[in-house]
């Protein structure tokens, strides 16, 4: 379980003071696919760094399985536990071949060779990309590079995953094996997923959807009824799937339709 | 984009001197470099240049992908071969405040000679042996210097990030210079100090890109768990086997015997 | 007018690694179209988008632009002042000390005087929505992503070209930015300057396009008006592309047997197509 304790975060000094986060208190159950979607500037990426430690809070507290990330000497035990995949897919890749990237987590743990072998074809077949093991990364599209990326915090064996726009600098392509191989290793592995997005059909395929805004916690809930009122995310800054867009324009044309719609085929559904 | 083999990149193929600890190369590379210095005669030369012919032979690598990394040389053996013509003893034809002397003539020969003899024959270093084999084997060999307060640890992880990021940011070099050039940039200047400033609009961007990625880098890298290089193990580990001592021995003692010819009093 | 003929171009020609990122090249971009150009990734749109400014030059065929010849007739340098050209991730251009100053390069590369300079930054700012007061003498570091992105833009439209191309204008920002890039990229198109857009994103070039060219594995497959694009959606998703969400239903509901006349893949023309088929279908 993460929890975030009344947790406020600044950035700069005091004479150029960010309130990036104000009074944040949230909690992630074992197991969840959370979605957190928020416009640019809103928090998203300093909530994600606060989770394994990379920042500390500035009020507040955040535990994670009971560990404070501000205890220095158990951060590590956290960083075990809280894999994190970043935005860029270059700059999270160490080694001119994908299998040394993956090790790398494992040998900063001080894992034996056999072992540390063992968790980096694990984690390739996981991603799918066993095939790549002994390629240059440099000649990878962008998903196949972020699926080593995931394939490199798996090896951690960690139990959450923390993906900090992992997809925006991806093509529709890049993006879908990425969302995929995400639900994936939620559904089938049981790794609790923390999905930071600015893109609604992404969070909408999350179990829960929580909305930051300014700062603070503006909606937490299921994406049908987080979505349900357009104008209000609007004012957020945030958008709805195109799919919810269209169904809000037909019932604005007087055709009965439920606000709980996020795709295309609920909206086909609904109509026929 | 430059794509192609550059010069001394490795060449893929199955061979014992590919096979062959990293270690043991790096070090015989040394010994030969050493011993080609200890050469003064031609003699000597023509033996060592026999031996890199062995070498390419063993190897399986077409020789003529060495001989590549000499072409930039040439000004400089040129340069050098012809200081030497010019300021050597015994004067042979004057000309005027200059003089043509033969011992300059030959011991400039055998500077130029031996250059191309160790770059070639180091060539075959990288062309056996892949980025990766090379960073762990100038680790392993430096890890007993960590006594001495020598970070090799260190000094591998720079290397290896380094050679990962060459590709990466010869691709972004090339884009900003596009980028530059479709705003009216030019670059072909005649000018040495205009050609110079004309790089600002590449070298500042680049720059800060390269801070920016060694930033999201070292998050990413701390995110893994990464504090240094205490406690850290490897997945792979150089073992040297009996056939690796076996050959830096025999070899040594070959790059001995060169040095020794190459002393005698022969041409 | 831009006109490529029978244009292909092969990297590295004879070498081991050479290949064919383009074969028969035909197009003509008018002065005042709005056009995007989609394709699977690795179909050659970089190195299409790259001959327009004389960036590369063709292995074979020949480009025209206003019906001289480019190398001949026209220089490179001469055809990047009438078309500009925008990379992705543009941003990453930006080097001076002030947004003024960088705006400012390509009008200074041109050889312009200090208060033509000043008036073109200036209208610069103004087309991309930035307020001139605000952003002028700040750094362009101290910006968010959008923001620079907007100044990027703002720097080749200071050299007024007639025509813009742009490599996925809007990859990596927000609903805000990409509805910034795209406020800016319709007023432009208003004021009569061409737009060539390559883009991954279908739903947005549903609603600004007029035209949307095809691009896979080098070779052009489709150059027509985007309900016709649309319209052969299987074939798309053979090569790798999507269509709009509005596109896709209106596909699902003709199946269904509704009679939907949508001749327009806006979201607005879709909306009312679909609410009078439905409300028909129902009164049936």
């Amino acid at each position: 379980m993460v929890e975030f304790k009344n947790v406020s975060f600044d950035y700069g000094d005091d004479e150029n003071k960010i309130n990036a986060l104000k009074d944040i208190s949230l909690t992630i159950e074992d197991g969840e696919f959370v979605a957190i979607l928020g416009h640019n500037g809103s928090g998203k990426s300093t909530l994600a760094r606060l989770i394994n430690g990379l920042l500390a809070p500035s009020r507040g507290e955040v535990l994670v399985d009971g560990i404070s990330t501000v205890d220095r000497s158990a951060v590590w035990r956290i960083r075990r536990r809280v894999g994190m995949v970043f935005q860029n897919p270059d700059n999270q890749i160490i080694a001119s071949r994908v299998e040394e990237d993956v090790a790398f987590g494992p040998e900063n743990l001080g894992c034996e060779p056999a072992e540390i072998r063992a968790r980096v074809d694990e984690a390739l077949a996981a991603v799918g990309m066993r095939d790549f093991a002994h390629f240059d990364p440099h000649l990878l599209s962008g998903g196949e590079k972020q699926r080593v990326a995931i394939a490199g915090a798996l090896a951690m064996r960690p139990k959450y995953l923390v993906f900090d726009e992992a997809t925006s600098m991806l093509d529709p392509r890049g993006r879908e094996e990425i969302v995929g191989t995400t639900r994936r290793l939620n559904s089938d592995y049981g790794i609790t997923v923390i999905f930071i997005t600015h893109i609604p059909e992404e969070a909408a395929l999350a179990g829960r959807v929580v909305v930051l805004s300014g700062g603070t916690i503006a909606m937490d809930g299921a994406p049908q009824a987080v979505f349900a009122d357009v104008d209000a995310l609007a004012s957020l800054g945030v958008g709805v799937p195109k799919a919810r867009l269209l169904a809000r324009g037909l019932e604005q044309a007087g055709i009965d339709i439920p606000d709980s719609i996020l795709t295309v085929d609920d909206l086909v559904a609904a109509l026929c | 984009m430059r794509f192609g083999l550059t010069i001394g990149e490795y060449y893929p193929v199955d061979s014992p001197v590919h096979a062959l600890d990293p270690r043991v190369k790096i070090l015989l590379v040394l010994v030969f470099t050493i011993a080609v210095f200890a050469v003064v005669n031609f003699s000597g030369l023509a033996a060592a240049a026999a031996l890199i012919v062995g070498v390419a032979l063993v190897s399986k690598v077409p020789i003529r992908l060495a001989v590549k990394g000499v072409r930039p040389l040439l000004y400089l053996l040129a340069f050098t071969f012809i200081i030497h013509l010019f300021t050597g003893a015994k004067p042979w034809i004057e000309l005027g405040p200059l003089h043509i002397s033969l011992p300059g003539a030959r011991s400039g020969a055998l500077v130029g000679i031996r250059l191309v003899i160790l770059v070639v024959g180091a060539a075959f270093l990288t062309l056996t042996s892949t980025p990766i084999e090379l960073t762990d084997a100038i680790e392993s060999l430096l890890a007993p210097l960590k006594k001495v307060r020598v970070p090799a640890h260190e000094i591998a992880m720079m290397m290896t990030i380094a050679l990962r990021f060459i590709p990466t940011l010869a691709a972004e070099t090339d884009k900003i210079v596009k980028a530059q050039a479709s705003r009216g940039a030019r670059f072909e200047s005649s000018n040495p100090v205009t050609r110079a400033r004309s790089f600002i609009p590449v070298l500042v961007p680049l720059f800060l890109s390269v801070f920016r990625r060694a930033d999201e880098l070292a998050e990413a890298m701390e995110a893994r768990a990464y504090r240094g290089g205490e406690g850290r193990t490897r997945m792979r580990r150089l073992e040297m086997k009996g056939r690796d001592v076996l050959t830096l021995i025999s070899v040594t003692a070959v790059f001995v015997g060169l040095a020794w010819f190459g002393r005698l009093p022969l041409v | 007018m831009i006109e490529m003929a029978k244009v292909t171009f092969e990297y590295l020609p004879g070498t081991p690694l050479a290949h064919t990122a383009l074969t028969d090249i035909s197009l003509t971009i008018a002065e005042g179209d709005f056009v995007a150009l989609v394709g699977p990734t690795g179909s050659g749109k970089s190195t299409l988008i790259q001959h327009l400014n004389g960036l590369l030059t063709p292995t074979s065929g020949s480009l025209s632009f206003r019906g001289r010849r480019v190398g001949s007739d026209v220089s490179p340098l001469e055809l990047r002042r009438e078309i500009g050209l925008i990379f992705q991730f543009p941003e990453s251009q930006l080097f001076e000390h002030t947004v003024a100053d960088d705006i400012g390069f390509g009008p200074r590369r041109q050889g312009l005087a200090g208060p033509e300079v000043a008036s073109r930054v200036e209208n610069a700012l103004i087309q991309v929505g930035l307020d001139y007061a605000h952003y002028a003498q700040r750094s362009p570091f101290s910006l968010s992503g959008g923001e620079q992105r907007l100044v990027a833009i703002a720097g080749v439209l200071a050299m007024r070209p007639r025509f813009l191309v742009l490599d996925e204008p809007t990859s990596g920002l927000d609903a805000c930015g990409k509805e910034a890039v795209f406020d800016c990229l319709d007023r432009l198109n208003n004021e009569g300057v061409a737009i060539l857009m390559v883009t991954h994103s279908m739903d947005e070039v549903a609603e600004s396009a007029r035209r949307i060219i095809v691009l896979n594995e080098g070779k052009i497959v489709l150059d027509d008006k985007p309900e016709r694009i649309f319209a052969r959606a299987s074939f798309l998703r053979e090569i790798g592309l999507d269509i709009p969400k509005a596109a896709e239903l209106v596909l699902r509901l003709r199946e269904k047997g509704f009679d939907i006349e949508a001749d327009s893949v806006s979201m607005r023309s879709v909306v009312a197509s679909v609410a009078a088929a439905v409300k028909e279908r129902c009164a049936n």
